[in-house]
């Protein structure tokens, strides 16, 4: 793996990208990510941003538009190729129930791996390596039925990782896990990215999540881009009006933390929708109603 | 864990070996001890009966128990497998449905010769696939189920074709022809008929033994088997291919063998109680040993020789009641 000094090479360029299935869900896409960065993507449910990925990964249609990873065009890349540009931590990961979590975590060397060296084992430290920086070495020889929906997770994030690309594509990382385990395993990526210049794409639904380990976040609506935005360099106002594109009454306030750390935190105010309620049950019915 | 799978396949090894020895000495023609050695020493003419009785007969009829059954073990648990099905066995796609449809039509309306029941077996229990991989096309998806549920449709229009010619079929000698053909036997396998089947039998189940990693991988969805770089339509095409080639080879000479592939990767999860690493391996050689000993006890129970299915599903029903009854709720790994 070439290990990319952060901030120096583009990794992952998406030019005027329509992606979908039947037709396009998603249009005129367009970013590009440097090595190191760690990158957000917000939007609502259901505007496209698991589609961006499976685009990327080629389960969704290309309708348009230019997809580079490294150098190279990526949808013209064999499936074996891509596997070695980009990995991904999908939701849609069946358990493997009769499969030790060791043998689930070296799948992710496929790309890269020859069959004497599976035969081998040449991988195992490699294996133990991510076990380690997860915290779930405890669980190497258990058998993957018998774990929670959290711990599962944390097993194929080290398989995405034990995938080693430049580019790590991650939906919804920390949908089933618990507030720890989430602070792993962004803490690993973000141990990764700033050492050894990988870049990370993550689909994020907590907009908090997204303000603490985030470079950048790009932020999908109406089936486009509807903002791009820098957090090292944006001020709140600006942040507060992108993310109120997504999040129309939400609040953003700077925080200083432990060696004058500065934290974004964002928060929505709570809303009094009883009277809405009792505005619409007390109308009388124009139709008599039954 | 990693000293368990060495020891399974170790003893399971070794079993095999033991039963095919047995399965050499145990026989309706008496040969002694003595003779054997003899014949093995190469000190007894080739031409003697003896000598032909032990190659031609014994050794090839061993030959192929252990390959249909390693075949059939194999099959079962790479479709159980790539399936994440436990019902799963070779018959999946309708292989073995189609093969009696093939053989049956070579007796009831060909000749009957063995070459013709042979041919027509193989060549109806590979178009089976054909059938199942169009309907898949058709359906437009590619998703686990829709193979299983092709299989189903093409095994049963091959059954219905089976009863037409039953029906059509003279009931004293081709009714009785066919019955005898669908429920397996290895009582005329000479050396002459094993090629080129076993070729076709033992080249897919090395290539299948050594796609181990691919198969276990597909047990994965497809995104995620994608993303890590696996073609999973590829591959799973492949795997089919290789598959009913191996069982469509091997049921062309033995006719059905029933339970085997079903039972021999509920063996193989007991024994390693896992399915990663060793598990095909395992299966295959679960299926092997089952099928050998099914063999020895048809033709040395009772006076005739017994259909080989009948040996086969005595042996594995009381195993997958054994296995039923001890899988304690929740053990783990586990289908849902």
């Amino acid at each position: 793996m070439t290990e990319n000094k952060p901030g120096e090479q583009v990794t992952i360029c998406v030019r005027d990208l329509s992606v979908g299935y039947g037709r396009p869900i998603l249009h005129d896409i367009n970013f590009e990510a440097k090595s190191g960065e760690i990158i957000g993507i917000l939007g609502r449910n259901g505007c496209g941003k698991t589609t961006l990925f499976r685009g990327l990964t080629g389960g969704a249609r290309v309708f348009q538009g230019s997809m580079t990873a490294g150098s190279k065009n990526l949808a013209k890349m064999s499936v074996r190729e891509r596997a070695g540009q980009l990995a991904l931590l999908s939701r849609s990961a069946v358990p493997l129930s009769g499969m030790r979590v060791r043998e689930v975590i070296e799948m992710g060397a496929y790309a890269h791996t020859g069959f004497l060296d599976y035969l081998g084992r040449r991988n195992k430290r490699k294996v133990e390596g991510y076990a380690r920086l997860l915290q779930i070495e405890a669980l190497l020889d258990e058998d993957m039925g018998i774990l929670s929906e959290g711990q599962c997770q944390l097993v194929f994030f080290a398989r995405t990782l034990m995938q080693e690309t430049p580019v790590i594509l991650l939906d919804e990382p920390d949908a089933s896990l618990d507030v720890y385990n989430s602070h792993l395993l962004f803490t690993g990526m973000k141990e990764l990215t700033d050492n050894t210049g990988k870049t990370a794409l993550m689909v994020l639904h907590n907009p908090q999540t997204a303000l603490r380990w985030c470079d950048r976040i790009l932020v999908l609506a109406q089936g486009t881009a509807a903002a791009e935005l820098n957090l090292h360099s944006s001020g709140r106002e600006e942040i507060q009006a992108a993310l109120r594109i997504l999040y129309p009454e939400i609040m953003i306030q700077e925080v200083r933390a432990e060696q004058d750390e500065k934290i974004t935190m964002c928060y929505f105010r709570r809303r009094r929708c009883y009277d809405d309620y009792q505005s619409v049950c007390k109308t009388k019915d124009p139709a008599g109603g039954v | 864990m990693r000293k368990r799978e060495r020891t399974v396949i170790v003893i399971l090894i070794l079993l095999t070996l033991f039963l095919s020895g047995a399965s050499l000495c145990i026989g309706s023609f008496p040969l002694a001890n003595e003779d054997i050695r003899r014949v093995l020493t190469g000190r007894l003419a080739a031409d003697s009966l003896a000598y032909r009785v032990f190659w031609n007969l014994r050794f090839a009829r061993t030959c192929m128990a252990l390959a249909a059954g390693m075949a059939l073990g194999l099959s079962g648990a790479v479709y159980q497998t790539v399936f994440r099905n436990p019902l799963a066995s070779p018959d999946l796609t309708g292989v073995a449905s189609g093969a009696s449809f093939g053989a049956a039509a070579a007796i009831v309306l060909g000749a009957g010769s063995t070459l013709e029941i042979m041919n027509g077996a193989f060549f109806m229990g590979v178009l089976t696939l054909v059938f199942v991989l169009a309907l898949v096309k058709m359906s437009g998806e590619g998703h686990a189920g829709s193979y299983i549920l092709a299989g189903i449709i093409v095994s049963a229009l091959a059954e219905a074709g089976l009863m037409i010619l039953k029906t059509l079929a003279d009931p004293e000698r081709e009714l009785a022809a066919v019955e005898f053909w669908t429920m397996g036997s290895l009582a005329g396998i000479t050396w002459s008929k094993l090629f080129p089947n076993l070729w076709f039998i033992l080249v897919p189940l090395v290539l299948l033994l050594a796609m181990a990693r691919q198969v276990y991988m597909l047990s994965a969805d497809e995104e995620q088997a994608r993303t890590m770089g696996l073609n999973p339509k590829k591959w799973r095409l492949l795997l089919l291919g290789l598959t009913t080639l191996m069982i469509a080879s091997m049921v062309s000479l033995t006719g059905v063998i029933a339970f085997v592939g079903l039972t021999a990767p509920h063996i193989a999860y007991f024994l390693l109680r896992k399915r990663g690493r060793g598990f095909l391996l395992t299966g295959a050689l679960c299926g092997g040993s089952v099928t050998v000993i099914a063999d020895i006890l048809a033709r040395s129970i009772g006076t005739a020789e017994l259909p080989l299915s009948v040996m086969t599903v005595v042996l594995a029903v009381p195993v997958l009641a054994v296995l039923l009854c001890r899988r304690a709720p929740r053990r783990g790994g586990d289908w849902q």
